[in-house]
């Protein structure tokens, strides 16, 4: 019982009580992980700060300053109006996610913090207003996460707006042959449905499915990418081979505008990469040369190195301001304004995923006006081709 | 009465053309655009061309249908061209559309309806 006693003995003891709470104060006051800090008299002196608050400002006095002396950068900001408020009014102030202006570290760069906090009025042992308390949460991240989050789901809402702009166009066009066409054969007009007309609604037809597989494809694609999905099925593959079917199939759109496209190369450029993402690259590559070209022709070069291949596909078109060249990889980006869209605008934000996919690069070289230079760079994995042949 | 021409805006090649064989077919003159700048420069022409009806789509290289109403609206005001009647024809969202939405007499969604369109087309241009 003598050691119950002494354990209980500060229920009968006021001041040790007083100490001991006073004691778990001040750890929850020091441990704490949100910033908290006590300011006291007219000018807000800094009284008690806890090493979260003063992880704010590392390295900066605050014990013992004014808080505006302390702080300078909050002297346009709304605080010390509200801190005024609090401390002659008593009413508490609750602040959620609001953005405070300071730097992170000191002679650091003014940044944007936001914070949850709530300034108390502390009233001294007469009842009369002795300071304010704070209570500070930093929550930057998850405010940018959200906005980040917000920003994706816009971007996201206008890819459907494109999505569904674009699906619905070539079904539109379809749709309307078959209306004529119907229309032709119940008026039975013989020159409505002519072989002629026949043959020129299948080609319209024709063109109309290739565009909607296309935009699938790319849908698709882009799903898979962005759910981490994208498989690179490794084969040897002779890219000079690759490039020279590519541009075969590309050449009849090509001459149709005027223009031209030839290859410059080295005879065998081989490497263990997935043939069909590859020729997916290049009649990107291809195609945007032929949209953006400028009716002017078109060159590829590809060339080796022990450990590379490279490609550049060189059009001599309207080329890519600086801001530019960086946005074209990112999805639903493109240089043009959405108004002048054909196609989602997710190209070459494929191609970009597939060859670093490969463990490869590929960039933009351009002057506007004169045109623009794609180079992608793909590991021809010799180093690894080389370590086998030494262990066989 | 006579007809009145109508003139058909529109980038996508096979509609172009598809609706100006259907309007052909159906005994009108067609004027043809392959978006907003062309249909200003064919307007402008000292021919004098005022169509009874502008086809015109929402989205479209070079210039497309709110740049091309604003480039109207403005020649309007200087007297160069009368008052003109414009049916949207697109398939952009209600969203995208409704800033001129109360600049055109109707909008048809692609895929249209051929005889809706015909209808539209019988009143501003003759039957």
């Amino acid at each position: 019982m003598g050691c119950l006693d002494e354990s209980m003995s500060h229920v009968h003891n006021p001041t040790r009580y007083q100490e001991i709470e006073r004691h778990q104060l001040e750890t929850i006051f020091q441990q704490s992980p949100a910033a908290m800090v006590l300011w006291t008299g007219p000018n807000f002196v800094f009284e008690k700060v806890n090493p979260q608050y003063q992880a704010i400002f590392p390295g900066r006095q605050l014990q013992g300053k004014p808080f505006l002396e302390a702080c300078p950068e909050f002297k346009d900001q709304p605080f010390p109006a509200l801190l005024k408020k609090v401390l002659e009014t008593g009413e508490p102030f609750v602040g959620k996610e609001v953005l405070a202006r300071h730097p992170r570290y000191e002679g650091g760069p003014i940044e944007d913090v936001y914070y949850d906090f709530t300034y108390m009025r502390v009233l001294d042992a007469e009842g009369n207003p002795y300071g304010v308390y704070d209570h500070a949460i930093d929550v930057t991240d998850a405010v940018i996460a959200r906005l980040n989050l917000m920003e994706a789901l816009r971007a996201r809402d206008e890819l459907l707006s494109i999505c569904s702009h674009e699906l619905r166009t070539p079904v539109a066009s379809m749709k309307l042959s078959t209306q004529i066409f119907r229309r032709g054969l119940e008026k039975g007009d013989p020159q409505m449905t002519s072989m002629d007309r026949v043959r020129r609604i299948m080609e319209q037809a024709d063109r109309q499915l290739d565009k909607l597989t296309r935009l699938i494809e790319e849908m698709l694609d882009f799903s898979r990418i962005s759910g981490g999905k994208l498989q690179i099925n490794k084969e040897r593959v002779d890219l000079s081979e690759l490039i020279s079917e590519v541009i075969e199939r590309l050449t009849p759109q090509f001459e149709a505008i005027g223009s031209s496209i030839t290859l410059e190369k080295f005879d065998r450029v081989e490497g263990p990469w997935d043939r069909f993402r590859l020729e997916q690259v290049m009649t990107n590559l291809l195609s945007n040369s032929l949209k953006y070209g400028d009716g002017k022709p078109v060159k590829i070069t590809l060339k080796q190195d022990n450990v590379f291949a490279f490609i550049s596909v060189i059009d001599q078109g309207l080329g890519i301001s600086v801001q530019d060249q960086e946005r074209i990889f990112k999805p639903y980006e493109r240089a043009v304004s959405v108004n002048n869209i054909s196609g989602l605008g997710l190209g070459l934000y494929i191609s970009k995923q597939i060859i670093e996919a490969h463990g490869g690069t590929i960039k933009v070289e351009s002057t506007p006006g004169k045109g623009s230079t794609f180079v992608v760079l793909l590991p021809r994995d010799h180093l690894k081709s080389y370590a086998d042949e030494v262990k066989t | 009465m006579s007809r009145k021409p109508i003139l058909v805006v529109e980038d996508d090649d096979d509609i172009r053309e598809t609706l100006v064989t259907l309007l052909e077919d159906e005994g009108y003159f067609v004027y043809s655009a392959s978006n907003g700048k062309v249909a200003l420069e064919i307007l402008s022409h000292p021919s004098n061309i005022i169509p009874g009806l502008i086809a015109l789509d929402f989205y479209m290289p070079v210039m497309d249908a709110g740049a091309f109403l604003s480039a109207l609206e403005e020649e309007q005001k200087h007297c160069n061209f009368p008052e003109l009647t414009i049916v949207l024809v697109t398939a952009a969202d209600a969203q995208a559309r409704a800033k001129i939405e109360g600049k055109v007499v109707s909008v048809l969604k692609k895929p249209i309806n051929i005889e809706k369109f015909l209808k539209i087309v019988e009143k501003y241009c003759g039957k």
